[in-house]
């Protein structure tokens, strides 16, 4: 219990059960198991994506471009199906590596050209945005075969959703990677100091461009859920993803300044903003008044969150001068 | 040395770049290069007009300015290109993004190099009045679709309200069909950031209240794409889980909603709910060709005959043909008894 408590991932775990009682007070409709299972489902896509969009802001970077990585991954493995007729799972395969290749390339021109990474994202935002739009000319492609639809709708016992499954599998791989591999260090350690990890022999470069990679990668999944779910392709899917990701990110505690931050936070800032979405709704509030409540909320989780590591912290000192005497 | 021939590489990567994106309208940009006079010229010329004049142009250049994220109308502008194309005339399209101030500026560049009709798909109406005045000074034809601009020479406009009213009358009828005398429950999905698309919901609001009086409106959410109408099904169907009715005022609530209510329906569940959709998407008729909760979509004539009217009107200004300055959408509702011819005439291939 002391262990939780002091967690990093406390204060925003926190907000998370005060939003979860409020609306289970709120309406008994929200407290029943299928709705956590919509939640799941309605969050998958942007929880995934912030699983590798949390390792590029751990390194100290920024992937702007991942509302339109999400855009041309579904378009290309719309087209790779529909259009080309080739096996879901073979265009599956096609859309992962293009989105790792789209996430690799973003790493390359940051490491080689140390231009800063809003920019170099900003930029790949926009010339992702011009090639999806012209590959569809802004028209939808739709209808996949049903055994790729059951990855985005489908459930397994008519229960939990596959995307959830999905989901958790990401969750953990992501933890694993941060808290159980070298790599998982060297994410930390470029983050809080780059000059320092790389007096550490930590080769900066191979370890960003992995992040970017992996970003890219774990976009591309949540990409393909996403197609599924919908059972459509747009271009203008996954417009402003980035800045989901990015609060659902900076709510659960990782520091936009890189060096800060863990997987599961991330998932409870998404978990966070999933709830209070599916909770207003269920209650039928207004759209404006939502979105006031939506960034009230939010502002009281980071402000909740930041205090409550900055009182650790002051702990922390005073037990240590408390040593020292 | 690596940077310097990095840095060479890349400027040759970009010239290369600009020269096959410019390529094509190289004639264009000459012109835009001499604006001024050109635009003097212009004024003069539409101010000298005569009946001779449109016999001599060899080609009408066309500027439309549209929110191509927006399904109906990517499907309007690539028809026109091709329609324009095919009347003669040099269609250029921009993307608005749905932001006013990137439309303005779109205009401004329109006038700058030296369109002759501009079609003008408003983000804020307000917002593009003066840009639009100045493009009638310089003898520009402005065209208004979907809004009212007050500096438009010409509009080709929807019936807001009819077209909801046309909705949610279909919505009725199948109420009174499945469910007669009973008190059922129903959602809208609406969008009130849009003005214009206030009305719509109003029209579908009250056709159920009139023609089914018995139907109660439980929930209402605001869904603009297809991800809105799919949680917004959801969440109607865990809030109120007697809801058999869900309408929409536009292709992407209908069609997410088509989507997220049948994860909550078994196949042979699907005739005792109805979706009401605005739009008449290639998607949505499909979902009523093949069954689905969708019942029906109002069409408001679909992208490829508005892009081909707005050229129609672009070409009466052209060869000076009287033509009416205020134009109205057909309102048509597609169900399973037109669907198929709906969809055979609009988009087999």
């Amino acid at each position: 219990m002391k262990k939780l408590v002091k967690s990093k991932e406390f204060g925003v775990l926190m907000v998370l059960v005060a939003l979860i009682i409020f609306f289970g007070i709120a309406s008994p409709q929200f407290m029943k198991a299928q709705n956590f299972f919509n939640i799941s489902k309605q969050i998958a896509t942007v929880g995934i994506c912030s699983v590798g969009f949390c390792f590029v802001l751990i390194t100290g970077g920024i992937d702007l471009s991942v509302g339109y990585q999400i855009s041309l991954d579904i378009v290309v493995t719309a087209v790779m199906m529909n259009t080309l007729g080739l096996n879901w799972a073979v265009a599956c395969l096609i859309g992962m590596l293009l989105g790792t290749g789209i996430g690799l390339v973003n790493g390359l021109i940051i490491v080689e050209t140390h231009v800063a990474p809003l920019i170099v994202t900003l930029s790949m935002m926009t010339i992702l945005k011009g090639i999806s739009y012209l590959i569809t000319n802004g028209l939808a492609i739709f209808k996949f075969p049903d055994a790729f639809v059951k990855l985005g709708q489908g459930t397994i016992a008519g229960i939990v959703p596959i995307s959830l499954l999905f989901l958790v599998a990401i969750i953990i791989i992501g933890i694993f990677i941060l808290n159980k591999t070298v790599y998982g260090r060297y994410f930390y350690a470029i983050g809080n100091n780059v000059d320092a990890a790389k007096l550490s022999g930590v080769n900066v470069k191979k370890i960003q461009l992995m992040a970017y990679g992996l970003c890219g990668f774990f976009t591309s999944i949540g990409a393909i859920l996403m197609l599924a779910r919908l059972n459509s392709a747009q271009s203008s899917t996954g417009d402003g993803y980035e800045f989901n990701c990015l609060t659902a990110c900076v709510v659960g505690g990782v520091s936009s300044n890189g060096g800060k931050g863990t997987v599961l936070g991330a998932i409870i800032g998404c978990l966070i903003v999933g709830v209070l979405e599916n909770g207003l709704a269920i209650m039928n509030i207004n759209e404006y008044i939502q979105e006031v409540i939506k960034g009230l909320v939010l502002l009281v989780a980071v402000i909740y969150d930041t205090m409550s590591l900055l009182k650790n912290e002051k702990v922390k000192k005073i037990k240590a001068i408390n040593v020292e005497n | 040395m690596k940077k310097r021939v990095l840095a060479v590489l890349m400027s040759v990567a970009m010239t290369a770049a600009l020269l096959a994106g410019c390529g094509t309208t190289a004639t264009s940009e000459t012109a835009a290069t001499d604006t001024e006079t050109k635009a003097k010229e212009k004024t003069e010329a539409a101010k000298e007009e005569t009946t001779d004049t449109a016999a001599a142009s060899d080609t009408y250049k066309v500027g439309m300015t549209f929110n191509l994220g927006n399904l109906t109308w990517a499907e309007l502008t690539e028809e026109a290109k091709t329609y324009g194309a095919s009347k003669g005339m040099e269609i250029t399209v921009q993307n608005s993004n749905d932001d006013a101030t990137t439309q303005v500026s779109q205009i401004e560049n329109f006038i700058q190099s030296g369109m002759n009709a501009i079609i003008v798909a408003a983000v804020e109406s307000n917002a593009v009045e003066d840009v639009c005045k100045k493009a009638q000074d310089a003898g520009i034809k402005v065209i208004a679709y979907t809004q009212v601009i007050e500096n438009s020479d010409a509009s080709y406009l929807v019936d807001a309200y009819n077209t909801g009213y046309a909705c949610g009358e279909r919505a009725a009828k199948w109420i009174n069909e499945n469910y007669p005398d009973q008190e059922i429950e129903w959602a809208l999905e609406d969008l009130p950031k849009y003005p214009e698309i206030i009305d719509r919901a109003n029209g579908i609001k009250e056709a159920i209240e009139k023609l089914a009086p018995k139907a109660k409106l439980v929930a209402t959410q605001p869904a603009e794409v297809m991800a809105d109408g799919q949680a917004n099904a959801e969440n109607f169907m865990q809030s109120n889980p007697d809801i058999k009715v869900i309408c929409s005022i536009g292709s992407g609530g209908g069609a997410g909603a088509n989507e997220g209510i049948k994860s909550y329906l078994t196949e042979d569940q699907y005739d005792s709910f109805g979706i009401f959709g605005i739009d008449a998407t290639e998607q949505e008729i499909l979902n009523i060709i093949n069954g689905d909760p969708q019942k029906s979509s109002v069409s408001l004539g679909g992208g490829a005959v508005h892009g081909d009217c707005l050229i129609d009107m672009a070409y009466n200004f052209w060869q000076k043909i009287d033509q009416e300055a205020e134009q109205y959408m057909p309102i048509t509702v597609i169900d399973s008894s037109n669907a198929q011819e709906y969809y055979d005439e609009h988009f087999a291939k």
